[in-house]
């Protein structure tokens, strides 16, 4: 599904010139479920940001379902970005002032999903999430672990390929933790690809296979299956 | 996806009550103000356009000159003027003669009972083909043809018969030498507000010229080259190029100068269109406004609609910080740029619309004031028009525009990866433009302040100048118009000093405060001795001997009339000015001088300090007393320590039990002075509020600036409080950016405002020093707002706990 070949990032002050990601390379098969680990700088993040879309890399190659993808515009990276990718951040990244039910309708409105399919797709995710009483109530009102599952209901909305998870329980105690660590789990096995970055061995042991990164370097990569 | 982005909107309105509060009322009363001024400038530039004709109409005025120079312009022209430049010029349709009759007013009989009318004219007959004034009742045909034929406009003839139709009916205008009867021959709508010849009333010209108590009067004479108090239109064939027409008026100006030996003068044309905001000449039909004004207010009100445009776009990049995040959210769940431009504008599109609906409410609630404020008619209509509508559209689409699009393009360029991780600065160049809006900002405010400062030190300086005269207490009665009566005077005298409260009573042709051009002028007076011609235009007036001390004028050289003086002596008292003109260098060598006017030799017998005629906006003029002791233009009654207006009915009482048919009119004279004042106070006022609301719009900006700078700034206070910085040290640490744009804005404002101002206290012959305090003081002023702006929000931020806010972050 993903193939990323001598992938490189450098970040630029007037002084200095940082490398994020040093010729990195690996490969994600449909249907896996990566962790990525590594200590704070190691580019991690970096990462996440470029399988995402959300950044351009300054060399190397990133073939996302057999398209080369490195060189395309803004408007074209956004239209896989949502039809394909769904994302859950440490820190949740809920829109205030948007209420559980909108924020997670959000990507359907712009992947141009009709209001009565809307409100069905949005109430099923809600309910597997448990979080369906919560609908009318906006992020600022609900848990940490509430926040996560109103953002994971938002991820998977749109029944995306391939779920980017940003540390998603960094934020969160521990059982919270492990229950957003479950849900993960419930997705990939019904075939979501994940690719979590995370500091976390406990959560590491969710996945089938750990990229462990320095530098912005591949370091080991071992498989858990 | 519209719905949503309707929806965050007003969510994050209601959530930033304080931002919203600003946008709208700055948005709303920019719109307001400048809807109005536009209405304003729209009805300053609508003059004549009622008339079908108005691109063809043109009035023909007169250049005295003095050798190559123009010494004065006047409105008025010689009676064959017209005639004859329709039979020489091809270019020429057709002519009407206007001749303002008993200026300002005359009395007018209907069955015995007397009124005072206002703005009667006599016209040709071709008035009414080439003016635009349908007439109600009567006939057109031929209408004015006949001598003592009368039009009335629809409101007088309700006045004085309390009916429309009053064709068929009479009326009589009393003279001193007899009563001149008119047959009203028609009805006509009144005349508009906008047009520069309002009229009551109208008679046909051939009455000028054949009736013989108008002849007594007026003396107006067909072809008298000499005399010059006609007021001639012209209406241009159609499809005349107005240059051409220039053209053949020069050349027949100079024919004229060859075959009439027309030397002092030349005459030119003015199209009516351009007479309401650009003709100042003498004997207007009634004071002109100024186009530059005009253009002046239009310009500061657009200058408070940017203003408040540029609050928008400082206030919304501001909080670019917490739309950041959302930002990043909906990019990462698929919303392309153009949609969040969209968005964004959405929001700039509900407040401005928002902004246009409260401006609505607000020119509602102060349209009656404005309309009185900006001396607009009082029927004025501002939503009527079409164009009103129009102009709002335009003002909610630029706002959108201008005010959305900027913080649209940021907003919507912010990359998700750096904004979600916090990682967010401004970038340089975003700051370097917020902080040019800011300083045009305040360069406006500064350059408004001055300019008020300037006006208001100039006014009032002009109302406390020594006029020369003393203004105090003094009632002006008119004469009777008929000799019969003005010869009852001495009686009235006598009755009105029986009263305790009256000073003394003084007889005269004009009184001070009153329009030159309502006075008499004579070009050519001179002193005996000199052969060489000049073309000063001397004023002419008559009084008695008690004239000059009711007046409180103050004689510097020689003696007053007394009771040996005669008109047939043919003495004159006369001001400094007309000493000047004659060049004589001593006013004490001008006693016993002998002056040649009107075909005979006067004697100089007394010397006047220069006195204000006009108010002391105009430059004193020459003026020529002579002696008459008989009652023909005014009585002045001067009172002791009372208050004038409680006497008034007693004097009415008495004048009408000595002149029983004549309508009894009177004015004060200190009111006659500021009336004078009107366009100006005018002007002031409508200035002041712009400038009220500009200062306001913009202080707006700046402390919703300042909150934002302090709060985005939070954490850093929150800092230096603890390594041990007092309040003032933070005060001082934030004002000082605000304090450098308002020294730049200083750099900016001062040098425009110096020349603006110094440009407009050209128009005033007696005017003010630009004293450096007017520009410090401004300036000052915008500092102490700046710092107590800044004061309060930091204060504020400054003694919250730093542990709060470190924490907060």
């Amino acid at each position: 599904m993903i193939k990323i070949k001598d992938l490189e990032k450098y970040y630029k002050t007037e002084e200095l010139q940082t490398i994020a990601l040093n010729k990195l390379s690996f490969e994600v098969k449909q249907g896996e479920f990566i962790a990525v680990m590594g200590p704070s700088g190691c580019g991690k993040s970096t990462l996440l940001n470029i399988l995402g879309m959300l950044d351009d890399s300054d060399g190397g190659s990133f073939i996302f379902n057999g398209e080369e993808v490195i060189n395309y515009n803004e408007r074209k990276r956004a239209s896989i970005r949502k039809h394909n990718i769904g994302f859950v951040f440490q820190s949740f990244n809920l829109i205030d002032q948007l209420t559980v039910f909108e924020n997670v309708e959000l990507p359907l409105i712009y992947t141009g999903v009709k209001k009565a399919e809307r409100k069905k797709k949005v109430e099923a995710v809600l309910e597997k999430m448990q979080i369906m009483h919560r609908r009318k109530h906006f992020p600022q009102q609900l848990s940490g672990g509430q926040q996560q599952r109103v953002a994971v209901a938002r991820a998977v909305v749109n029944d995306p390929k391939l779920i980017l998870a940003d540390e998603p329980t960094g934020n969160l105690d521990s059982s919270n933790g492990n229950e957003v660590m479950e849900l993960l789990t419930e997705l990939n096995d019904q075939g979501t690809t994940i690719i979590m970055v995370t500091h976390s061995e406990h959560d590491a042991k969710y996945s089938h296979r750990i990229i462990r990164m320095l530098d912005g370097q591949k370091v080991t990569e071992n498989s858990l299956v | 996806m519209i719905k949503n982005y309707f929806k965050i909107a007003w969510r994050n309105f209601k959530k930033d009550k304080s931002f919203t509060f600003i946008n709208l009322l700055g948005l709303a009363t920019g719109f307001a103000i400048t809807l109005l001024i536009v209405q304003y400038v729209r009805f300053e530039f609508s003059y004549e356009n009622t008339h079908v004709n108005a691109d063809r109409l043109v009035r023909l005025t007169t250049d005295y000159m003095d050798g190559e120079t123009v010494a004065e312009q006047d409105c008025e022209t010689n009676p064959p003027l017209g005639p004859l430049v329709t039979t020489e010029l091809p270019e020429v349709e057709n002519f009407t003669r206007v001749y303002p009759l008993g200026e300002p007013t005359v009395n007018i009989s209907i069955e015995n009972e007397h009124f005072i009318l206002d703005k009667l004219f006599a016209v040709d007959n071709a008035f009414f083909d080439m003016f635009t004034c349908p007439l109600l009742y009567g006939v057109k045909k031929d209408i004015f043809k006949q001598p003592n034929q009368a039009v009335l406009t629809e409101s007088t003839a309700l006045k004085y018969f309390g009916k429309k139709d009053v064709v068929g009916e009479m009326l009589e205008i009393p003279l001193s030498q007899g009563l001149v009867l008119l047959n009203i021959v028609g009805v006509v709508a009144d005349s508009p507000p906008n047009t520069h010849l309002k009229f009551n009333m109208l008679i046909s010209y051939p009455t000028m010229l054949s009736d013989k108590a108008l002849q007594g009067e007026y003396g107006e004479e067909e072809d008298n080259w000499g005399g010059n108090n006609t007021l001639t239109y012209i209406l241009l064939a159609p499809n005349v190029n107005y240059d051409d027409f220039t053209t053949s008026f020069k050349e027949f100006n100079k024919r004229l100068k060859e075959e009439k030996g027309f030397k002092k003068a030349r005459f030119i044309g003015q199209k009516i269109g351009k007479i309401h905001l650009y003709s100042h000449k003498t004997f207007e039909t009634e004071p002109n406004g100024k186009a530059s004004s005009v253009f002046f207010l239009l310009g500061v009100a657009f200058l408070v609609i940017i203003s408040a445009f540029v609050n928008y776009i400082n206030l919304a990049t501001s909080k670019a910080l917490d739309r950041a995040k959302e930002v990043g959210i909906r990019k990462v769940v698929g919303s392309t740029r153009t949609q969040l431009r969209i968005q964004f504008l959405i929001e700039s599109l509900l407040i401005n619309v928002a902004a246009g609906i409260f401006a609505i409410t607000l020119i509602l609630v102060s349209k009656t004031k404005f309309i009185e404020v900006a001396g607009l008619p009082a029927d004025f209509s501002i939503f009527g028009a079409v164009f009103f509508w129009i102009i709002l559209g335009a003002f909610i689409l630029l706002g959108v525009l201008f005010s959305g699009l900027y913080p649209a393009l940021v907003l919507s360029s912010f990359k998700p990866s750096s904004v979600l991780k916090g990682k967010f600065t401004h970038s340089t160049q975003g700051v370097l433009f917020r902080k040019s809006l800011v300083v045009f900002q305040f360069s406006m405010t500064i350059i408004l302040l001055i300019q008020i400062f300037t006006i208001n030190k100039q006014l009032e300086f002009l109302q406390n100048i020594d006029l020369g005269v003393n203004t105090n207490q003094t009632v002006v009665v008119s004469a009777p118009t008929q000799n019969t009566e003005r010869k009852n005077y001495s009686v009235f005298k006598q009755e009105l000093l029986a009263n305790a409260s009256v000073k003394s009573v003084a007889l005269s042709g004009s009184v001070p405060g009153q329009m030159a051009s309502q006075m008499s002028t004579t070009t050519g007076i001179n002193l005996s001795e000199i052969i060489e011609d000049h073309n000063y235009n001397f004023y002419l007036t008559t009084i008695d001997a008690n004239y000059i001390p009711v007046m409180g004028m103050t004689l510097i050289e020689g003696n007053n009339f007394d009771e040996t003086s005669h008109p047939d002596k043919r003495e004159v008292i006369v001001n400094e000015e007309a000493i000047r003109l004659w060049g004589i260098p001593e006013t004490k060598e001008a006693i016993g001088r002998k002056l040649k006017f009107w075909g005979s030799e006067w004697t100089i017998k007394g010397v006047l300090k220069n006195y204000h005629q006009e108010s002391a906006k105009s430059a004193h003029i020459p003026i020529i007393h002579r002696y008459f002791d008989q009652f023909q233009g005014f009585a002045s009654i001067k009172f002791n320590n009372t208050d004038p207006k409680e006497q008034i009915a007693q004097i009415e009482a008495v004048y009408k039990s000595v002149f029983p048919t004549a309508p009894f009119s009177y004015f004060f004279m200190d009111n006659e002075y500021d009336k004078q004042y009107k366009a100006d106070k005018q002007f002031q006022d409508v200035f002041s509020v712009l400038t009220g609301f500009a200062i306001l719009i913009a202080c707006l900006g700046l402390f919703g600036l300042a909150s934002f700078t302090v709060l985005k700034r939070k954490k850093e206070i929150g800092i230096r409080k603890v390594i041990g910085a007092s309040i003032l040290n933070i005060l001082v640490l934030l004002s000082k950016n605000f304090i450098k744009m308002v020294f730049l804005a200083m750099l900016i404002g001062i040098p425009i405002t110096y020349l603006i101002a110094t440009k407009w206290l050209e128009n005033f012959a007696f005017r003010i020093e630009l004293n450096w305090w007017l520009f410090v003081l401004p300036i000052v002023l915008i500092m102490g707002l700046v710092v107590f702006s800044i004061s309060i929000k930091t204060i504020n931020a400054a003694i919250v706990n730093p542990v709060q806010s470190l924490k907060d972050e």
